[in-house]
């Protein structure tokens, strides 16, 4: 992981991606207990050319001059299969923004706050989604006052109830 | 939806369980994904390998070679 990370960053340092945030299972790993997971989800940025066609070429391509494949929907970088994931819609933007910086041996990197993967998870709402919020909550993860603004702004907090009411799970306020 | 009462042992059995995870949550990051990749070892997952199983051509009959049955039929899969 340690390797992969290290590609992650000189992409950024030499252009290639403005920047990346973790997301996922690896980032859901950073909060609870470590969850099998095959691949590496890298949300990232790329600057929308004046065309405002986003081309994945010119990532590919530098990739595979360091000798790196594409494997199906990712990418394997130093034993890490990596999928490029594009920050697409004004949630992942505000999860992109407001991630916070961690280090994994001493490399720095990125990783989504932990209320922005459950809203998320609410928004992509599939059953492993459901599964990995459950667990957020069994393990007290969550701020609720952080929550709620987030599922409110982009309109989740429907959504959100409804799976409370679903699994019978009653939080306390603070 | 009436509420289903566990049996105290099953009950017990899942707090044990849910205080297992809580530990583990505890763990730093990179102990977490030597976990993780430790485990993916386990599964038959190795660096530069793809991430699903393949057939090995070690296992598979060599069809350059005359084989002395009317056809040579490889595994159907590597379970």
């Amino acid at each position: 992981m340690k390797e992969t990370l290290q590609v992650l960053n000189q992409m950024v340092a030499d252009g290639v991606i403005d920047g990346y945030v973790i997301g996922g299972a690896i980032a859901a790993t950073y909060y609870l207990e470590p969850i099998d997971t095959d691949d590496l989800d890298v949300f990232f940025h790329v600057a929308v050319p004046a065309g405002g066609l986003i081309t994945l070429s010119p990532l590919y391509e530098y990739l595979r001059k360091l000798g790196y494949e594409p494997q199906d929907e990712t990418i394997e970088i130093a034993g890490w299969p990596v999928q490029f994931l594009p920050v697409f819609n004004p949630l992942l933007e505000e999860a992109y923004d407001q991630a916070v910086t961690i280090t994994f041996h001493d490399v720095p990197t990125r990783i989504m706050q932990v209320e922005h993967l459950v809203v998320i998870m609410v928004q992509t709402g599939r059953p492993k989604d459901y599964a990995r919020i459950l667990r957020f909550l069994e393990a007290d993860a969550v701020n609720g006052a952080v929550l709620e603004p987030i599922l409110a702004k982009h309109g989740l907090s429907e959504p959100w109830q409804e799976f409370l009411r679903k699994f019978d799970i009653h939080l306390g306020k603070e | 939806m009436v509420p289903t009462r566990l049996p105290p042992e099953v009950a017990e059995l899942l707090a044990r369980h849910a205080e297992y995870r809580r530990r583990r949550a505890r763990l730093g990051f990179e102990e977490k994904i030597a976990i993780i990749e430790r485990r993916r070892e386990l599964k038959g997952w190795r660096k530069n390998a793809a991430p699903t199983r393949m057939i090995s051509s070690a296992v598979l009959p060599n069809t350059d070679e005359p084989q002395p049955s009317k056809r040579a039929t490889a595994p159907m899969s590597a379970n």
